[in-house]
């Protein structure tokens, strides 16, 4: 589906349930994706996608800018989302790819990881857990752009910044990433 | 302006999927990572939202019926007031025979006397300062009008009258008033002979200025005349029969956005108006911000000065991700658009973690900085100190000024 599917069905969607519930379709995977990495919990993602997607159904009237895709505002709608439900609960997230949710297979095919799987396993464990060694400014960025795979166009729009600051947060957030997972190496290299 | 390139350069790598440097490297990891522990939602969780959603697009879809309602009880009182009008009409021009006793609905018993002379009439009113959205909706009209008003801003109200010969000084008011019929906005001052001899009608031109406070609901506008010496409101006629306040039209003010998403209508008013809450809601937010409060001399004008030119920029910061900074405040030579040469540079130093507002003198002498007429631009810069990369750049694109020796 190109931008300009999408913004015509944007244009059917203020008036047109079909057309509400292709757009749903095609984004609620991403939005609970999203709410869950940052979340780590499956009630609160999935409460968050309900708010995000109840949200946009309210004001889509009123969306102005169907020519850029949902996905934007529909993540930023999240973003805030995340944010308020921070707040009011202070929940941490301290967590590792071993609790996020199942997502395709993830071994070879006699059950076993090979041995390249292992390693790969292992690198993404420490990346995603330097990930959340770092503020929540640095993760943001990291998460939409990288993890989440949004242009950085989009990303600006989510975070509220120019699009140039985006690649300056990144580059800023990929450096301490890089000094957090030299860390963890040196802490894993330590005997116990 | 190396950074800068070096910045570019960097994050076009970045978009062409390079690895050849560690940061790159990593963010291709990341992207990895992304794609092979990318979540779904449970089959039946997708299924109830969606029968969630579809049953709660079925409310708005039933509102044209209320609308209809509404448009009914409208006909209703448009009949009852061209009864009344006819009615008064009917005694008017029976004067000599017998009244029927019955009074006119309206008031006019208010006017001044002068019979059929004292007639008020609005002719025509506008607003600026308004926010019309334009949705397309399957009401019998096709389309919903929706009037937003922002918050903290001033609207202005013109309205414009037909007076009679005989008519004294007048003076016009318009009230916003809340759902419960409260004036949460008012204004008022002298209806004036036009100045705009292209339209020679008396008129009034009022500035309401909405509370900052204002929740989001629906507002209703009403306008009139009164005497101002006795304060005794006027009978206007309009189009839609008599009234001692008209009804200007229903306007609404949105939900708040949530910290740090500010309704796109409303930030785009607030810029054009250079409102403080703009500010204070952007440094507000959990992220750090610059924002030009003020610039001397006025944005947009053309300087000619032989002589060293000072720019005075006031900036009101958030320093959020870091204990202190400093802010560069660069005055730069625009080329084709973008920022080019530093003509001029001042820092402010000990910025502390928090909000504030500074002011940074910028000289810039044209003798040894510019080679003939220029562009000039702003570029602003928080760091953390003068050898770390920014914590933010801006480039605050409506505070420019021509260099015409």
């Amino acid at each position: 589906m190109t931008l300009a599917d999408e913004a015509t069905l944007i244009e059917q969607a203020r008036a047109d349930p079909a057309a509400f519930g292709i757009l749903y379709d095609r984004y609620v995977g991403r939005i609970y994706a999203y709410a869950l990495r940052q979340t780590a919990d499956v009630a609160a993602a999935e409460d968050i996608t309900a708010t995000t997607f109840e949200k946009a159904l309210r004001h889509i009237r009123r969306f102005r800018r169907p020519e850029a895709g949902l996905a934007p505002w529909l993540y930023r709608i999240a973003h805030n989302e995340i944010i308020q439900r921070a707040r009011r609960e202070r929940f941490t997230v301290a967590w590792g790819e071993e609790d996020l949710p199942e997502s395709g297979p993830r071994h070879s095919g006699d059950g076993r990881p090979p041995e390249a799987t292992l390693l790969a396993q292992e690198r993404r464990h420490d990346l995603l857990a330097a990930l959340r060694r770092l503020n929540d400014a640095d993760q943001d960025v990291l998460t939409l752009r990288l993890l989440e795979g949004l242009p950085a166009a989009d990303v600006a729009v989510v975070l509220g910044c120019s699009r140039d600051n985006v690649y300056v947060r990144l580059h800023r957030a990929l450096g301490r990433l890089r000094q957090q997972l030299e860390q963890l190496a040196a802490t894993e290299a330590k005997p116990s | 302006m190396n950074a800068n390139r070096n910045d570019k350069e960097w994050a076009a790598r970045l978009e062409a999927g390079r690895e050849d440097d560690p940061l790159l490297e990593l963010a291709a990891q990341l992207k990895r990572a992304g794609e092979e522990t990318q979540a779904t939602p449970t089959v039946a969780f997708q299924r109830q939202l969606r029968r969630d959603l579809l049953n709660q697009y079925q409310q708005p879809a039933a509102r044209p019926w209320h609308r209809l309602g509404r448009w009914a009880a409208s006909a209703v009182a448009v009949v009852v007031l061209a009864a009344a009008v006819g009615l008064t009409w009917f005694s008017i021009s029976s004067s000599g025979r017998p009244s029927f006793g019955g009074a006119a609905l309206t008031e006019p018993a208010t006017n001044p006397p002068g019979g059929a002379a004292s007639v008020y009439r609005l002719l025509d009113d506008s607003i600026t300062g308004v926010i019309t959205e334009t949705a397309t909706t399957i009401d019998p009209d096709g389309q919903t009008v929706t009037k937003l008003l922002t918050p903290g801003v001033n609207v202005e109200v013109t309205t414009h009258w037909s007076l009679p010969p005989d008519a004294g000084p007048v003076s016009a008011f318009v009230h916003l008033l809340d759902s419960e019929g409260h004036v949460v906005a008012q204004a008022d001052g002298p209806v004036e002979a036009a100045e705009d001899a292209a339209n020679p009608l008396p008129v009034s031109t009022l500035a309401l200025t909405l509370p900052t406070d204002l929740s989001a609901g629906t507002y209703e506008l009403i306008g009139g005349l009164y005497v101002p010496t006795t304060g005794t409101r006027l009978t206007v006629n309009t189009d839609d029969g008599q009234f001692t306040a008209i009804p200007l039209g229903q306007y609404e003010v949105p939900e708040p956005a949530a910290p740090g998403q500010l309704n796109e209508a409303v930030l785009a008013t607030l810029i054009a108006q250079r409102h403080d809450i703009l500010h204070a809601q952007l440094l507000d937010s959990q992220q750090d911000a610059l924002l030009v409060h003020d610039v001397s001399p006025t944005a947009g004008t053309t300087l000619g000065s032989a002589a060293p030119l000072e720019f005075a920029i006031t900036v009101d910061y958030a320093l959020r991700s870091a204990p202190a900074g400093i802010l560069e405040v660069q005055i730069v030579e625009m080329q084709s658009g973008e920022a080019g040469r530093v003509v001029g540079l001042a820092t402010v130093d000990n910025l502390v973690q928090g909000t504030g507002t500074v002011t940074a003198v910028v000289v810039v002498n044209p003798a040894t900085a510019l080679s003939g007429p220029a562009d000039l631009g702003l570029w602003l810069q928080l760091r953390t100190d003068a050898a770390s990369p920014p914590l933010l750049i801006e480039m605050p694109e409506s505070f420019g000024w021509r260099y015409e020796p």
